[in-house]
């Protein structure tokens, strides 16, 4: 089974989460990816990328490497920041059933980020945060 | 990411094309906060040229429908493409949204 691998490395601005966008696409194409993963796989990485922007406190000019690979029908994508430890998986999921009146717009994109996934780790690794996303790729 | 504004009999129709992200978004916040001062009819946004959201995007929606409870009008969302409807119901957006398939069975 033929494994294919795609590196990039992503601007902390929102110029990055274009670029992120542009990236995606091309991968996509080249990989023969549906249009219903790459939303996904977009949606999953401009959520990690913003969160990261808006919450770990990064240095301007700091990046986030991503790597993703294709393995057979998984898809395996790797985040790495060098900022302070910042455990995402471990952030609170939003009242998804509050009325209107009380509900906060605030953990939805780290929700989305797991009801995405396969599945959804962090690890410290080296003085850097790590997150590993894994989804399986269904037929059609 | 496009705003395009259409009035139908008295109602307001809010056609969003493209991408609602974090780039396009704040746009979105800005003509909303202008439009949300007085807006002049039943408000019904348009989903069918929108191709992506994000939660940056679900974050502008959701501050529409709660300041339009303010308002005595209606505010719905007409016509979502199915990954974007998908992404709507998983936050649970389509309990507090209503969501219609066509601007027709929005107005009835």
């Amino acid at each position: 089974m033929l494994i294919m691998k795609e590196k990039f490395e992503i601007i902390n601005s929102l110029k990055g989460i274009e670029y992120l966008r542009v990236s995606l696409e091309r991968i996509a194409q080249s990989w023969s990816l549906s249009s219903k993963l790459l939303f996904e796989l977009n949606l999953i990485l401009e959520e990690l990328c913003t969160n990261y922007i808006e919450h770990a406190a990064a240095e301007s000019n700091s990046l986030l490497d991503v790597e993703m690979v294709l393995d057979g029908k998984i898809i395996e994508v790797t985040v790495k920041d060098s900022g302070k430890p910042f455990n995402p998986t471990e952030m609170s999921d939003p009242d998804i059933n509050a009325s209107i009146d009380k509900r906060e717009p605030g953990g939805l994109g780290l929700y989305l980020v797991k009801r995405y996934s396969d599945s959804f780790d962090y690890s410290r690794v080296d003085g850097e945060n790590v997150v590993t996303i894994k989804k399986n790729i269904n037929p059609n | 990411m496009d705003i395009s504004i259409d009035n139908i009999d008295s109602s307001i129709i809010i056609s969003i094309t493209g991408r609602l992200d974090s780039v396009t978004s704040p746009k979105l916040e800005e003509w909303s906060d202008e439009f949300l001062e007085s807006p002049k009819g039943d408000t019904i946004m348009d989903f069918s040229q929108l191709e992506y959201i994000s939660s940056a995007g679900l974050r502008v929606i959701l501050n529409i429908s709660k300041v339009m409870k303010n308002h005595p009008y209606r505010f719905s969302i007409c016509n979502p493409q199915d990954h974007v409807r998908e992404v709507f119901e998983i936050s649970g957006f389509d309990s507090i949204i209503p969501l219609y398939k066509s601007i027709e069975e929005c107005m009835a």
